[in-house]
């Protein structure tokens, strides 16, 4: 246990712990990884780079991040962290209880006649001077005095780690505790909470899933365009119902997100949604079918499309969006922007058999495939939403300021210890003063100059 | 209108790096010749070369509507203002260190030159960027670039200092002008620590604004990741100084490795890799 506790409080040992973070890092970021957002990025390198590929995944380095070493450097980085911090506020106790060593080594050695007088009024300079009495005894033969000034600033190393330890509890606390989910919402459509309505949902080990079934109704959906006409900014009034009762209501924008029983839902997407009426035969209307359309930009122009299928029908959908259709002169069609000023949907029908047609229609259009009619009925919008709740947040974020105030404290409040003491020679009394200071050793300047000219009886 | 403030802009950008330049060239004779005259008017050159920086980027944030920091031209002006302003305060505040700008001043005037030859065009502040979080983040990256180019300065200078006094040619008359070893050392490793603790805000300010805009707190985005391998440098720094003892050459060494890893973070990400933060490395 004891080898386990010296190997923990080595400094060395965080020094290789982090070296290692730092390679794996590193690792992680030069090569593409197969878990990161973007999926499809190491197939590509791997097909442009055959033989490192081959290499990167027999070492196991493809997902770094996520991997049990990884985690072990990261737990290993934690014990080694707190055994340290344990240790230093062990020896930060012992130190109160010694004699600084600075006293071996005097700055300021003066003869006194009276020794006892000489050394109240050094006390008594320092003690205007803000320091305190910290220790008074007698020490090879010489009565000693310690005073000190901001004694506080002895704890920000440990503050900081003390910080960084709360951190990497926020981030353990955060793998095991924590819910991602997407919910995508059309202008008048309502959401309830429970787990098979989640667009997306992953839950961690710990997690306790305990849906309340709230509901929330996107009332309206408003739009703030750019310049250009292509880029805007969406802003949803959210209504949140929980047990029948409306219990908030909320303006959610990119930048406002909102939270309710600590699910956070941020807004991440924002498309149209396509409204098709589906009728059969005989002129009823069997179906209502809500396509939720993707924005991407291809060659510097903005693209809706969405190919979907519809398995009671059997048939399958490639649809283009032109949000602003426009006819050129020569008879083409073109996008104009991305405001809804003149809609247009492009839609291709097809089936097992094969191609059963495709037609260009206005709000309102209908084509017919297979006895049925597909009419373009109305154009919504959607917002989809990040949904998240992670209990290691608070927690980082709290561990990330007391680090920083632990670094703060460290750089502001230098300790500055005196030690006055008195040593009765044959030849008289003698006055030693010296002082102790984190890298700041000319920082006595002043109180040695001071105490020097209260002995002398100077007027400053 | 804008158009011409644009022009405006690069335009006093152009002076302040001509007058950077003249301030580098003046200081390196300062130091190499020793003369202390051409220090006075290397000052002279900075001081002078703040002016139209200030100005642009004055012009700049009342053109744009918001502060220099959306795109990489904003990014660069305002980051290498900050440098230079620092630079001059550490002269006010501590004796001996005007050589410093035989460093500083060269290192500003290449990145500012290479800021200008960017993109000037004005873009307009997303709704995920209105918040304090940003103005922290951006702030202390900021800070924490002045902070490391002048630790970095230092160091170079004990490295140069330290490999002429130990020729001992020509070497008492020569680097008389700069400061003791201990002390270039001494301010090295501060200005490190407060890069270290200025790295450790920025990091913490953007992860809780990537947790208000996109609901994660960290996403192994490049610069997200390459910022903690800064932040690790530092760290790796300040620890083999302040308990194994590093002092003096070997930390020094470190000390430049740590800006070099830190230019790559804030100007050279975007040239390798896909980021979050695309708007400003591009």
């Amino acid at each position: 246990m004891t080898a386990l506790w010296q190997l923990f409080r080595s400094v060395k040992l965080a020094l290789i712990l982090i070296i290692l973070l730092t390679v794996a890092t590193l690792l992680g970021v030069s090569i593409p990884q197969q878990e990161l957002p973007g999926d499809g990025k190491f197939a590509a390198w791997g097909a442009a780079h055959p033989n490192m590929a081959r290499w990167v995944q027999t070492l196991g380095i493809t997902e770094v991040f996520t991997s049990w070493w990884f985690g072990l450097l990261v737990v290993l980085l934690f014990l080694n962290t707190l055994v340290c911090t344990i240790d230093q506020v062990k020896v930060l106790r012992k130190r109160r209880e010694k004699v600084p060593l600075t006293m071996a080594n005097p700055r300021l050695s003066l003869p006194v006649a009276d020794g006892k007088e000489a050394v109240n009024k050094a006390v008594q300079y320092l003690t205007e001077n803000g320091y305190r009495r910290e220790m008074a005894t007698c020490f090879a033969g010489k009565d000693v005095t310690v005073l000190c000034r901001s004694r506080l600033g002895d704890w920000g190393s440990i503050v900081f780690h003390g910080g960084l330890l709360v951190i990497l509890l926020g981030v353990l606390t955060s793998v095991l505790v924590n819910m991602k989910g997407a919910v995508e919402l059309t202008e008048g459509q309502t959401f309830v909470d429970t787990h098979e309505n989640y667009f997306q949902i992953e839950e961690s080990l710990l997690y306790p899933e305990r849906h309340s079934g709230f509901e929330l109704t996107l009332k309206k959906v408003e739009e703030e365009w750019d310049e250009s006409e292509n880029n805007y900014m969406a802003r949803g009034t959210v209504e949140i119902v929980q047990d029948g009762e409306i219990v908030r209501k909320v303006e959610v924008d990119r930048a406002h997100p909102f939270t309710y029983q600590g699910m956070k839902f941020v807004l991440a997407k924002q498309g149209y949604t396509l409204v098709l009426d589906f009728y059969n035969d005989r002129g009823q209307l069997v179906r209502k079918y809500h396509i939720n359309f993707d924005r991407s930009v291809v060659n510097g122009r903005v693209k809706h499309s969405k190919a979907f299928s519809l398995e009671d029908f059997g048939l399958t959908f490639d649809a283009i969006l032109f949000p602003d259709l426009r006819q050129l002169p020569n008879g083409k069609f073109i996008n104009g922007s991305t405001q809804p000023k003149n809609p247009g949907l492009f839609l291709m029908v097809s089936s097992e058999k094969g191609f059963m047609g495709s037609q260009l229609l206005l709000l309102g259009g209908e084509i017919k495939v297979d006895g049925l009619k597909v009419e373009f009925a109305e154009l919504n919008r959607w917002l989809g939403f990040w949904v998240t709740k992670d209990w290691g947040v608070p927690v980082m974020v709290f561990g990330s300021w007391l680090s920083i105030a632990g670094v703060a404290v460290l750089y502001l409040l230098v300790p500055r210890r005196v030690v006055v003491s008195l040593e009765r020679t044959e030849n008289g009394d003698v006055l030693d003063v010296s002082g102790a200071a984190r890298l700041h050793p000319h920082l006595f300047e002043r109180e040695l100059t001071g105490i020097k000219r209260i002995i002398r009886g100077e007027s400053w | 209108m804008i158009q011409v403030d644009v022009k405006t802009q690069v335009l006093l950008l152009w002076v302040a790096v001509g007058l950077y330049a003249v301030s580098s060239v003046l200081y390196i004779i300062s130091l190499v010749f020793r003369k202390d005259k051409v220090k006075v008017w290397a000052r002279v050159a900075v001081v002078a070369g703040l002016l139209p920086h200030s100005a642009a980027i004055l012009l700049r944030w009342i053109a744009a509507g918001h502060g220099p920091y959306l795109n990489r031209f904003e990014v660069v002006m305002s980051d290498v203002w900050l440098g230079v302003v620092l630079f001059l305060f550490i002269q006010w505040r501590y004796r001996k260190t005007e050589l410093l700008g035989a460093v500083i001043m060269p290192v500003s005037f290449l990145v500012l030159g290479y800021g200008v030859l960017s993109s000037p065009e004005i873009r307009t502040l997303p709704g995920s960027f209105q918040t304090y979080w940003l103005v922290v983040h951006i702030l202390f990256a900021k800070l924490a670039y002045s902070s490391c180019l002048v630790s970095a300065a230092a160091a170079a200078l004990y490295l140069i200092k330290g490999r002429v006094e130990r020729r001992k040619a020509r070497a008492a008359n020569l680097w008389h002008a700069l400061p003791d070893l201990d002390v270039l050392d001494d301010l090295s490793y501060r200005f490190a620590g407060l890069g270290f603790l200025f790295i450790g805000v920025m990091i913490i300010a953007g992860s809780i604004w990537a947790n208000q805009a996109w609901g994660v707190f960290w996403g192994w985005d490049p610069i997200e990741t390459w910022s903690l391998i800064t932040w690790f440098i530092y760290g790796i720094y300040l620890h083999l100084y302040r308990i194994h003892g590093w002092k003096g050459h070997k930390a020094a060494w470190l000390n430049l490795l740590g800006l070099m890893v830190l230019i790559f973070v804030l100007f050279g990400i975007g040239y390798i890799y896909t980021t979050n933060h695309a708007g400003y490395t591009n």
